[in-house]
């Protein structure tokens, strides 16, 4: 079975992109979104075995109100069933120190700034968290 | 000159009183006198009868020259004996009066010895004083003693086991007779004084009054003496004439003391009666509240000064003060000419012996200095507040500037690195040759081309803000029509309008609104406008409307939507660089947040002005873009 990424990004021209690398140069199955519950259910289902989380959201509200992706973030790692799905943040957001405070603030397990230049590198970042989701023990929020 | 006067009264000028010895002599000298009288008297009439041969008249005529002459002795001695008592009240006088008027304790006391001596008959005198400021009681002075006698009489301390008569007569309070000096072994009497046996009696008088250190009168008679009590009570009497006499010059010297220092000091002094007038002022008192020498006596304090802090119930200083026994604070007094200083002042009861309250005393200084000193402290410390207030505020807005400096970055940052994503990754796809089909190539390369069109619109954006904040945004402004922009701008955000499903309504007048313009610009600022309108709005309209405004000939352009409005709190972040009004990553609309802040730059350099309008979150938002008429357009309307 494919592996499944669950891109949550806002910016229509990004997501495409995303969608097309992931796909042709890795052959994973790519489900783009910005609902956060949309995102809730595929992390509880398993329908994700990995969440690349842009930050800034235009147009994601959680229970009506408005969220980042550092919000969501935080809400999926503090959920003992939701917990389990590592999460690579990629955002355009590349200042100094900001890799640091997004990992710390969010919970999230890696950090990717945009404008991403290597799809390899990209894949391999995917890889990496796969295999370490897949052998260590379930992730606890900070 | 009082020295003088009083000089009269020295002992050297008193007539010499008679001793009890001589009166004694005079009575006798009389007697002797007025007998012989008597007896030559009778042997005349003797002679006369026996010449005239009548004899037995003589025999008559003696016992009646007998009793005339006894009468006359009688007178006589009566005459003596009160001429005597006159005598002695003078020279009693003479102590009392010695004693009233000596200006100095060592005059006082010499000529005091000298007028009791002379007053009583009694020679030998001693006094023991304690010395002011010291405990000890020594021989003060003596009197027909001679020289080494002070040495001699050395007394012991005044206490339950004091030997030596003084200082048992000061322990006990009353006056104390030794008859046999020799009985006290501590104590030796002055040997070898003329006119005293060796066996003296020693009569030690103490002079004391309550709460002060005794002092002793002592005088020696000749042993074997007795001591009538009318003696015992005369020398009681001088015990207590000498005590008031010292008593009176250390009052006198204390009273100098304190005159001479309130005449000197700089400090206020007023003396009150208990009605509170004034009764005694110094000349610093008189000097600072400008009244002339001896003005302010009679005068009620209340008039001249009011407390600084007065209290609530409206109470005078003096009532203050009376109430609670003193006062003790700052006061304003007021001068006669109404201009008034800062005293720090201490009213305090005068109370006499008995505890009785008789007058009240007032003590102070004039302030003003320090007052003065004070408040201009208290005022550059407020001002030293404000400078401090305004010193953190400019850092405040220091390190607001630097933080929107560090956001302008990281916002200008993410606004070039989002667009340059696309443009990177899809070249890198074109790149690996991943496309399918020739078409999705061609969809790869526009997605570049947009992308970079974004990236371009972006950096003008940028370049646009940077000219605003160097004051270097030039337009070519010409005079034209308003509404081509309007309908331009119109049309190129309809494609959105129809997207969101919104109703765009345009109400564009007929005629030539006429403005000054740079028609690119316009088209910028009307779209940016327009943009926002329904970047903002979900559902409902948006209504344009452009009129020319009779009043102000003004030309205005309206853009209103049923959008998110804006909250009351968030109106004045509006024209701020990158600001969203909700800041946070998670806004839910994209854009630099430069938009409004280039637009009203622009729309300020055509001569107009922007006004954004919301009632609220929800309640739609309203733009109107006012830009004046042109000189041509006036002198058409006129």
């Amino acid at each position: 079975m494919a592996t499944r990424i669950l891109v949550v990004e806002d910016d229509p021209m990004n997501a495409k992109l995303f969608q097309l690398i992931l796909t042709r140069s890795a052959k994973f199955e790519v489900e783009v979104t910005e609902d956060p519950a949309l995102v809730v259910t595929r992390a509880r289902s398993g329908g994700a075995d990995l969440i690349i989380m842009d930050v800034s959201l235009s147009n994601s509200l959680w229970d009506g109100v408005a969220v980042d992706g550092l919000e969501i973030c935080r809400r999926l790692k503090s959920n003992p069933e939701t917990s389990r799905v590592p999460i690579l943040l990629a955002t355009a957001h590349a200042m100094k120190g900001s890799r640091e405070r997004f990992l710390q603030d969010s919970g999230a397990d890696d950090y990717i700034s945009k404008p991403i230049v290597s799809a390899d590198e990209l894949i391999s970042r995917i890889r990496a968290l796969l295999e370490k989701g897949a052998n260590a023990a379930p992730h606890t929020p900070r | 000159m009082r020295k003088q006067k009083r000089s009269t009264h020295a002992p050297g000028s008193t007539p010499a009183t008679p001793s009890p010895v001589s009166r004694a002599s005079q009575i006798r000298s009389a007697a002797i006198g007025d007998a012989v009288v008597a007896v030559l008297l009778c042997i005349c009439v003797v002679t006369a009868t026996w010449s005239l041969g009548a004899p037995w008249i003589a025999l008559l005529a003696a016992p009646v020259l007998s009793a005339l002459a006894y009468r006359r002795y009688r007178g006589r001695r009566a005459e003596i004996e009160r001429n005597h008592a006159l005598q002695a009240q003078l020279s009693i006088y003479r102590v009392a009066e010695t004693l009233a008027h000596a200006d100095g304790e060592q005059e006082l006391i010499r000529q005091g010895l000298e007028a009791i001596a002379t007053g009583t008959g009694i020679p030998h005198w001693a006094l023991y004083l304690h010395r002011p400021g010291r405990a000890e009681f020594a021989v003060a002075a003596t009197r027909g003693l001679p020289e080494g006698a002070k040495a001699e009489l050395l007394p012991d301390a005044v206490g339950p086991d004091a030997r030596s008569p003084a200082s048992r007569a000061a322990w006990l309070g009353e006056m104390q007779i030794a008859r046999d000096p020799d009985s006290v072994p501590e104590w030796r009497f002055p040997a070898r004084t003329e006119g005293l046996g060796p066996r003296p009696v020693v009569v030690s008088i103490p002079l004391a009054d309550q709460g002060d250190l005794p002092a002793v009168l002592q005088c020696f008679l000749p042993g074997g003496s007795a001591l009538e009590s009318e003696r015992g009570a005369l020398l009681r009497w001088i015990g207590a004439q000498l005590l008031s006499g010292l008593k009176r010059l250390r009052l006198e010297h204390r009273d100098q003391l304190l005159a001479s220092y309130m005449m000197s000091t700089g400090e206020i002094f007023l003396g009150l009666d208990l009605a509170g007038e004034i009764t005694h002022a110094n000349a610093a008192a008189e000097h600072a509240l400008g009244a002339a020498a001896g003005a302010l006596v009679g005068i009620r304090l209340d008039q001249l000064a009011v407390p600084a802090d007065a209290g609530a119930n409206g109470a005078t200083l003096f009532d203050m003060a009376r109430s609670a026994g003193e006062f003790s604070g700052l006061i304003w007094f007021v001068r006669g000419d109404g201009t008034r200083f800062a005293a720090e002042v201490r009213l305090s009861a005068a109370l006499d012996r008995g505890n009785a309250l008789r007058a009240m005393v007032l003590v102070g200084r004039d302030v003003t200095d320090r007052h003065e000193q004070e408040q201009d402290l208290r005022g550059r410390t407020r001002e030293v507040a404000l400078v401090n207030e305004k010193l953190q505020a400019v850092n405040r807005e220091l390190e607001e500037a630097q933080r929107l400096q560090n956001d302008y970055l990281a916002n200008t940052s993410h606004e070039l690195r989002t667009p340059l994503n696309a443009v990177i990754g899809f070249a890198m796809l074109l790149e690996q040759n991943v496309h399918k089909t020739e078409e999705e190539g061609r969809e790869f390369a526009r997605s570049i081309r947009e992308s970079a069109e974004h990236l371009l619109g972006v950096i003008n954006d940028l370049l646009d803000l940077a000219k605003v904040a160097a004051g270097r945004l030039e337009l070519r402004l010409v005079h034209g029509d308003l509404r081509p922009a309007i309908e331009s701008a119109v049309e190129a955000i309809r494609p959105l309008v129809a997207q969101k499903g919104l109703k765009l309504l345009v109400d564009n007048p007929v005629e030539f609104l006429d403005v000054a313009l740079d028609p690119a610009r316009m088209r910028q600022v009307l779209l940016n406008v327009l943009g926002n309108a329904v970047k903002f709005t979900d559902k409902g309209e948006v209504r344009v409307r452009a009129w020319r405004d009779a009043a102000t000939e003004e030309t205005r352009v309206s853009i209103e939507d049923t959008g998110v409005g804006i909250a009351p709190e968030h109106h004045a972040r509006l024209f701020r660089k990158f600001s969203q009004v909700d800041s946070s990553y998670r806004r839910r609309h994209s854009g630099t947040g430069l938009g409004l802040v280039i637009t009203q730059a622009l729309v300020k350099n055509m001569g107009g002005t922007i006004r954004v309008e919301s009632e609220g979150l929800n309640r739609g938002t309203r733009v109107t873009l006012a830009f004046p008429a042109t000189i041509g357009s006036r002198a058409e309307a006129t």
